[in-house]
């Protein structure tokens, strides 16, 4: 395991993320998310494709409008995000192409189904408000019914449809 | 200080926006250090062969319950500033399912795919064009799923409200649940692959930090908690963070256009406050629109969740107003730039010209869509064809549409 002894212990960063939850509740009195900022980036690059469409969608057009400070604040952190995890790979010598993915499958095939596991993401995280970060770590601090049941229901999901990768990871 | 320091103005709302890269960057950084940039590692969870995800979750939000009931019981935070995350419980579970297949199937969640994308790794880039293939699906389609998507709202729903029992119950609890589970993954882990699959470093999750985790949430579990999430008057009781309503701490003014926008997305909660004299108010007035004076803005009593759209006073009784409702009251209060003349002409005259607030095509398009929509009383407001009615409140309608 000579490559796990890189990473730090889980315990330690996850004490280490939710610590960075408490200090968004202290400053911005919310917590974190990620998907919101994607999503206000897909409409963004929809609207300047589409305006006409984008403005008709009852689901974009929000996004798109002006004033719209609380998703702005969800950009900004992404952008957050994206350079936390360049410079912590480029430190560490961890900047390299490359497509990880089990011993039995070809590279093609892990490229289809990342393509195919992120659309299913994509929608599934619109239809519950947030993804893992925003709804499931956030709402389960918050003691919320319905990040509970979201993030069991990632579990149930995500068990049930393993056996069927089983050859993309072992 | 007393926190959120964004909403209790000793931040304001630019550096909160510096803050958030900042936050961003602890997470993107210690996101790719515990190795969840990599694929395998969040794949592999899902047989117990690598059970890191797991682990760090319960951690993290051990910590961030511990942290916010902490926090609230200092009185470092006003937690009735805060935003919590209101439940849609079968679109959440539904969600979650999908959610979970597409995570074991991909091998990333959003935040780990754009900040494993910087660092190269190419299943990254092909599961963020299908992460944006989603969304845009999502949202181009809305109308065939829209309606199931805001089905089954709880508000502000927590696990004590729904156990019954105390909110330091609940948080014990859930300390107690993720010691437990960081153990347990572990165990597992270990008999179904064996021992010598953990990682080098799982040894260093020995008793200290479990016990002094169960040790706070057990002095937290005795102290009289029930009120410190207060939710009932919160500006969080209200949608979810992915409509646009903005934060009024840094904008109360709506433009015309946004005007409409208001009363069309918050259809089922917007209360139009009409500032003007009776008798102007009966000969017309925003469709469900309440006729206040001044003072009976401090008196009124509205439904929480409530979001007040303040038209037709001066510049100076609109501000008190403003500052009472969402001062002292804690109810999300905007007021229209525009006087009633130009809403009237915008929204509800039928024989106007509809191409004349917006310059761009775009919006032309968004203000015809609100204008019908407000003429034909579907914003699910009452008495829009009724401008003789009563000055009282029409009842609320939660599920139009």
């Amino acid at each position: 395991m000579e490559e796990e002894r890189k990473h730090w212990n889980p315990v330690l960063a996850g004490i280490g993320v939710g610590l960075i939850m408490l200090l968004t509740y202290y400053t911005a009195g919310r917590g974190f998310g990620t998907t919101g900022g994607l999503t206000h980036l897909v409409a963004a690059f929809q609207n300047w494709l589409m305006p006409d469409l984008t403005a008709q969608s009852k689901y974009f057009a929000p996004y798109v409008a002006s004033g719209n400070a609380a998703e702005a604040y969800l950009v900004y952190m992404l952008a957050g995000i994206v350079i936390g995890a360049f410079v912590a790979a480029a430190f560490g010598n961890d900047l390299r192409l490359e497509t990880l993915r089990g011993p039995r499958i070809g590279a093609g095939k892990r490229l289809a189904l990342a393509l195919i596991g992120g659309a299913l993401v994509g929608f599934a995280a619109r239809l519950a408000r947030g993804c893992m970060s925003g709804q499931a770590l956030v709402g389960a601090a918050e003691l919320s019914v319905g990040s509970w049941m979201f993030l069991l229901c990632v579990f149930a999901g995500g068990f049930a449809v393993a056996p069927f990768v089983r050859r993309q990871w072992l | 200080m007393m926190g959120p320091l964004a909403k209790t103005g000793v931040m304001s709302a630019s550096a909160n926006l510096y803050m958030a890269v900042v936050i961003g960057f602890l997470l993107g950084f210690t996101l790719q250090r515990v190795g969840f940039t990599r694929a395998t590692k969040i794949g592999r969870m899902f047989y117990l062969r690598d059970t890191d995800v797991p682990v760090a979750m319960f951690a993290a939000v051990a910590t961030a319950t511990l942290g916010l009931s902490g926090l609230a019981l200092l009185g470092l935070v006003d937690t009735s500033r805060f935003y919590f995350l209101p439940t849609y419980l079968t679109p959440m579970a539904v969600g979650g399912l999908i959610f979970g297949g597409g995570v074991v199937i991909g091998g990333y969640c959003p935040g780990t795919s754009a900040a494993a994308l910087v660092t190269g790794k190419i299943d990254a880039l092909a599961y963020m064009v299908g992460l944006f293939a989603g969304t845009l699906l999502f949202g181009d389609l809305f109308p065939v799923w829209g309606e199931f998507y805001r089905s089954d709202y709880r508000g502000v729903f927590r696990l004590d409200q729904l156990f019954g029992v105390s909110l330091g119950v609940v948080v014990l609890a859930v300390t107690v649940l993720c010691v437990a589970g960081i153990y347990g993954v572990r165990r597992l882990q270990a008999r179904l692959w064996g021992e010598k699959t953990l990682s080098a470093m799982a040894s260093l999750e020995r008793k200290p930090a479990a016990v002094l985790a169960l040790v706070v949430a057990v002095v937290v579990a005795f102290f009289p908690t029930q009120s410190f999430f207060a939710v009932e008057q919160t500006a969080g009781a209200m949608g979810g963070w992915d409509r646009w309503l903005p934060n009024p701490k840094q904008q109360v003014y709506l433009g015309p256009l946004e005007t409409g926008r208001l009363v069309y997305d918050y259809a089922d909660r917007i209360k139009p406050l009409d500032l003007r004299d009776a008798e102007r108010f009966a000969q017309s007035h925003l469709p469900g629109a309440l006729n206040v004076a001044i003072d009976q803005v401090y008196t009124m009593r509205l439904p929480p969740g409530t979001v007040a759209l303040l038209y037709g006073g001066d510049p100076q009784q609109t501000r008190k107003a403003l500052k009472a409702l969402w001062q002292e009251k804690g109810v999300r209060a905007y007021a229209a730039r525009s006087d009633y003349a130009e809403l009237e002409r915008l929204y509800l005259d039928p024989l106007s010209a509809t191409t004349v607030a917006g310059p761009s095509k775009a919006e032309q398009v968004e203000l015809r869509r609100y204008r019908e929509s407000i003429q034909r009383g579907q914003a699910g407001l009452t008495g829009a064809s009724a401008p003789q009615q009563p000055a009282e409140a029409g009842p609320r309608r939660r599920d139009q549409r």
